[in-house]
């Protein structure tokens, strides 16, 4: 069992039953997509502890117990961090898409740049979306391609994320982000979909130089 | 991998827990062995229980609702229950539009499955007994 695990779990423990502790801190690493491993160094604690809370609600406590166990807790990721800060986390990642479990693998990549991003849980679940959207759409239509992520600073915090194929070249552009197309594989609304759930959103596209979609979600 | 969705019967209905990462391919499994299973239990209501999934994009939802579709094709109505908050809103702000009955949680949609199957019982008993007064009055 990693050290932060167990930490948590002997915090947790000190106010509800060892099992209750345990199920508390493994649901919260699911929630938050987090294993024992990637727990060392965790450069943003909040999400995570944002889960150890809500988990916390399931079981039953008094209200003072609580309030103690998540200031413990804050107290004891908050030490975690500050040792974290030496190594930097991942700043880019090129995913090729190549078949459909790279789908999965560029989604899974952007959530958890996104979580070390400190981005909220729902702009985590707007991001491995819009990630999955445009993955797909390289496999489905133009592939192979890839997919970067790349963790930006200027003009604010955010999240780079960039589609490129040699393929076909989107002919209907305009209908599908007006939203007068509709898919055989989808719900119509990847593209489009994508382009609600981010911040900036470009495309460049043609039938002789492929696709290429700049788009970002700032923090 | 042999990850495979459990499909429980409880009662007259078909609970199905999804508490993995879907994948495309899981999906289409599951499109396949929900429609068995209705076939073969002969229920009458479906849940697909959701809580756990943290991830929705456009195709895996389609999935979802087509496969609302093809228990309803077959006489089952079908509730999504417990959609998580974050996926919820990430749907919406996509423009997608789940198409199905939605209940909060596994409870709700059960007790809501359950009311419907009463009212239907009732209805089937009350059109027995007028047959049955009918009959008894014409001979």
């Amino acid at each position: 069992m990693s050290s932060t695990f167990s930490a948590i779990c002997s915090v947790l423990s000190r106010h509800y039953s060892g099992s209750s502790a345990r199920t508390i801190a493994r649901m919260a690493m699911r929630r938050s997509r987090l294993d024992e491993r990637k727990l060392e160094g965790l450069s943003n604690y909040k999400p995570l502890l944002r889960e150890l809370l809500r988990a916390m609600e399931l079981f039953s406590a008094p209200k003072s117990a609580r309030v103690e166990c998540a200031r413990e807790l804050e107290n004891l990721l908050s030490q975690q961090n500050i040792r974290a800060q030496a190594t930097p986390a991942v700043t880019r990642a090129e995913i090729e898409i190549i078949e459909e479990r790279h789908i999965v693998d560029a989604r899974t990549r952007a959530r958890v740049m996104a979580t070390s991003l400190g981005f909220s849980r729902t702009e985590q679940v707007k991001i491995a979306t819009a990630v999955s959207e445009l993955a797909r759409n390289i496999y489905h239509y133009a592939g192979p391609g890839k997919i970067i992520l790349e963790v930006v600073s200027e003009p604010r915090a955010g999240l780079r994320i960039e589609a490129i194929d040699k393929g076909p070249g989107i002919a209907d552009l305009d209908r599908i982000l007006a939203g007068r197309f509709r898919s055989r594989t989808g719900l119509g609304l990847g593209l489009r979909g994508c382009k609600n759930l981010l911040d900036e959103f470009a495309v460049d596209t043609g039938p002789e130089r492929g696709t290429h979609i700049r788009t970002c979600k700032y923090r | 991998m042999g990850r495979t969705i459990p499909i429980i019967k409880l009662r007259d209905n078909l609970i199905v827990s999804i508490q993995i990462e879907l994948t495309d391919m899981l999906v289409a499994e599951l499109k396949e062995n929900v429609a068995m299973e209705v076939r073969l239990h002969e229920v009458s209501g479906l849940v697909l229980e959701v809580s756990a999934v943290d991830f929705l994009d456009s195709y895996i939802a389609s999935s979802i609702q087509q496969i609302a579709k093809i228990a309803s094709c077959m006489g089952v109505s079908t509730i999504l229950a417990g959609l998580d908050p974050s996926v919820a809103i990430t749907l919406v702000e996509m423009g997608a539009d789940m198409g199905v009955d939605t209940a909060l949680n596994l409870e709700s949609a059960l007790d809501r499955l359950e009311h419907e199957q009463s009212v239907e019982r009732a209805r089937d008993a009350q059109i027995t007994e007028m047959i049955l007064s009918e009959l008894e009055s014409s001979s």
